[in-house]
């Protein structure tokens, strides 16, 4: 290091007592052993967080919401603005592998059995950081305000409007109204680019923190470990570099469309389907019969989803009470089942 | 009990013509024409309305001796001559008070303008050969003219027409072309109608009226055209062609495009070698002159809107976004079908007046398109370096990193 760096480090130390931090970076260890390439997955979507704050940050400056102005303000950035249609798909493509990323980060962490003690607050706001990427996911993919938008957050919140006794409460609440309009465009947009990154910052804080605080789970006997600074963290580095070239490639090869502007009163285009992400849940609702006994088959799916939600998030404290020689078995089953029923329904859920 | 009583409603008409003692000694006769009669009419309008034979032809369903049955005393009229079907059908249509119980906005004034019609007047002098009610209806087989089955529904006229103005026999002593629905057929709005289904195309009751038809003279067929083609008529009337059309008695229209081939109209008709003004003007004369000026225009920008089309596509079909560019392309077109329209001035100026904000207009999104391509090429080109830059600086992070684990 140069003298203007020691300096700069320096002035730093004595205000912020910085080297204490960088004493602890070189200090923490990271295991070695052959799924040690899975501890990078967490990396990657921490990284597309960022790409994705500040591509957003950028469309914000000429994204104007509204019925009359979001799709030609989106039409203006793809084809006016200077990187304009880059910086789009590269926040489209983005948000597209981010979800896959924190999907193999989930299921990675789950198999290596990280979710167990003391790590149960990690494995919990790992599991609402989940349901918050999706929560982007829906919210932004209205904002262009185009057809195929339209009709899927029509066929999406109709869905909340199922929910017994408060459904319809609901359903207002999310739409601003009986239908999806600029009214739904204005609080989705409120959502996406207020309420979620509050709220994922904040998790994605407290998720660090506790990586932080607890080191990286062990997922094998190997005493073998690397410094995470610098040797892990160039590692992390390369590897996002790689990942912001990969998105480069495709918002280069394959520019994300806008298609036509949202037009209530045009019929739905034919095959409409929801997001990859959501082609499992929507696929698992479609198999359902219209009544189960006296029950709405789609109430009865709505349960069951939020069902199984719910007990993937409280993965640790089942796992608790399960007898320690049921313990493996357990996890194998509901992690390798669970990834299996996911990937078939979403790929029954393409091709039907 | 709704239903119930809808059903009845539906089922009654039926059930009182099956009953009428004419259907049961009509159907069960020996004689062909009177089973068709009674078949035909099963599906005919005047039966689903709750009429029936007697209706027309006068007499007593209900009394099975045919004597009693077709009495004329009683009533009965029997089966009209050609001469008297205008008035037999009349009867009813010609009654505002009695036909709109049935369909008020039905009109009540087709015999009336039969009687003005070239068949109504041929009929009148005693031609028994021309054409009346039932010759386009049917007898017996009667539908409303908005049914597709109907002999008068839009696309079924030409034929219907055609079966007696295409019959060179039949129409040998009226001394009048039988080739109209051959011409039709190809022409443009036949094509139209017949090919593209579009049953908003004229066809040859939209020119010559129905019931009052007439071979249109020189002042109806301005006014014919004029109803579609309304920019058209207004600017010829305004241009230098319409006193001394007016003069010869030229038809406004079909002098340049004919009356039954219309052809999609292309710049050719201006061609100074074989276009229609060859037709009264020298290929020397002035007026020549301003057609093949009016000509070139219309090309330009004609090739100009094809030549920017074609670069949209070679823009779209790399991903690009066009948008921009179709309004653009879509104004070129717009202003082209104007300048076509306004070549009906005969002002060479005022053709290129509009021909010149087409050609602008398309000339701006080819470049747009051209534009979108290089800008294409320059995103690759930038992806190439983005990506050289980025290996070349993971390959240092590998090389710093390997340095370090070495040295440790």
């Amino acid at each position: 290091m140069n003298e203007l760096g020691t300096a700069l480090l320096d002035w730093l130390d004595e205000r912020l007592d910085i080297r204490r931090g960088i004493e602890w970076a070189t200090h923490k260890q990271v295991p070695i052993h052959r799924w040690s390439v899975f501890y990078y997955a967490g990396g990657v979507c921490l990284f597309l967080f960022l790409l994705q704050l500040a591509s957003g940050i950028l469309l914000l400056m000429y994204y104007r919401v509204g019925a009359d102005s979001s799709y030609e303000s989106v039409r203006y950035i793809s084809s006016k603005v200077a990187f304009g249609w880059l910086i789009r798909s590269i926040h489209s493509w983005g948000a597209n592998i981010m979800i896959f990323c924190v999907f193999v980060h989930m299921f990675s962490v789950f198999l290596m059995k990280a979710f167990r003690k003391p790590r149960e607050l990690t494995w919990v706001t790992g599991c609402v950081l989940l349901g918050l990427c999706m929560a982007f996911g829906f919210s932004g993919y209205l904002l262009p305000w185009n057809e195929l938008a339209y009709f899927a957050t029509n066929v999406g919140t109709d869905i909340i409007g199922q929910v017994p006794v408060a459904g319809h409460w609901l359903l207002k609440l999310v739409r601003g109204g009986n239908d999806v309009t600029g009214a739904t465009l204005s609080r989705f947009f409120g959502l996406h680019v207020a309420i979620l990154p509050a709220l994922l910052s904040l998790t994605i804080g407290a998720h660090l923190t506790f990586v932080q605080v607890q080191g990286m789970a062990h997922a094998d006997e190997s005493p073998k470990t690397m410094p995470f600074f610098p040797n892990f963290f160039l590692r992390d580095v390369m590897l996002w570099l790689v990942v912001l070239n990969a998105v480069a490639v495709l918002a280069v090869f394959f520019p994300w469309e806008l298609g036509k502007k949202a037009e209530a009163l045009a019929s739905a285009p034919a095959g409409i389907k929801p997001e990859w992400y959501f082609l499992s849940q929507y696929q698992f609702l479609k198999l359902l019969p219209g009544k189960v006994l006296f029950i709405p088959g789609e109430l009865l799916g709505i349960i069951a989803l939020n069902a199984a939600g719910l007990f993937w998030l409280l993965t640790p404290f089942w796992d608790a009470v399960v007898p320690q020689e049921k313990k493996e078995a357990a996890v194998r089953l509901v992690g390798w089942g669970g990834l299996a029923a996911l990937l078939a329904m979403t790929i029954w859920g393409r091709f039907s | 009990m709704k239903r119930l009583l809808m059903a009845l409603l539906i089922a009654w008409p039926a059930a009182a013509f099956a009953q009428s003692q004419c259907v049961k000694c009509h159907a069960a006769s020996d004689d062909a024409k009177q089973k068709a009669i009674v078949k035909s009419f099963a599906s005919d309008i005047h039966r689903e309305k709750g009429l029936s034979c007697h209706s027309c032809h006068g007499g007593d369903p209900a009394k099975s001796d045919m004597g009693e049955a077709m009495n004329p005393e009683a009533g009965f009229t029997g089966v009209p001559s050609r001469a008297d079907i205008p008035k037999f059908c009349g009867k009813c249509h010609s009654q505002p008070s009695f036909m709109k119980k049935y369909n008020p906005s039905l009109p009540v004034d087709q015999e009336l303008k039969y009687s003005t019609s070239v068949h109504g007047q041929k009929r009148k002098a005693g031609d028994d050969k021309v054409a009346v009610c039932s010759d386009c209806h049917t007898a017996h087989a009667i539908r409303p003219a908005k049914d597709p089955v109907s002999s008068v529904y839009a696309k079924n006229i030409p034929q219907t027409c055609g079966r007696c103005h295409a019959d060179a026999k039949l129409m040998a002593p009226y001394k009048i072309p039988t080739d109209q629905l051959a011409k039709y057929t190809r022409s443009v709005h036949g094509k139209a109608l017949l090919e593209k289904g579009d049953s908003a195309a004229p066809v040859c009751n939209t020119c010559h009226g129905n019931h009052g038809a007439v071979p249109p003279g020189v002042a109806d067929i301005s006014q014919v055209c004029g109803m579609c083609h309304v920019n058209n008529a207004e600017f010829f009337k305004s241009s230098p062609m319409a006193e001394p059309w007016a003069k010869r008695k030229f038809h406004l229209c079909a002098t340049c495009h004919t009356a039954h081939d219309i052809q999609h109209p292309t710049t050719q008709l201006l061609s100074s070698e074989n276009g229609v003004c060859l037709k009264c003007h020298r290929p020397e004369s002035k007026q020549l002159q301003v057609a093949t000026g009016i000509k070139s225009e219309l090309e330009l920008v004609e090739s100009s809107y094809a030549g920017a089309e074609k670069a949209i596509l070679a823009a779209e079909e790399k991903g690009m976004d066009m948008a921009e560019a179709r309004d653009l392309w879509g104004a070129a077109r717009m202003s082209m079908y104007q300048a076509r329209t306004t070549v009906h001035t005969f002002r060479a100026q005022d053709v290129a007046k509009i021909a010149d904000q087409g050609i602008a207009s398309a000339r701006k999104a080819a470049q747009a398109a051209l534009d979108a391509v290089t800008d294409f090429r320059n995103r690759r080109v930038g992806l190439g370096v983005a990506t050289l830059f980025i290996s070349l600086l993971v390959l240092a992070l590998y090389l710093k990193m390997r340095d370090i684990e070495s040295g440790s």
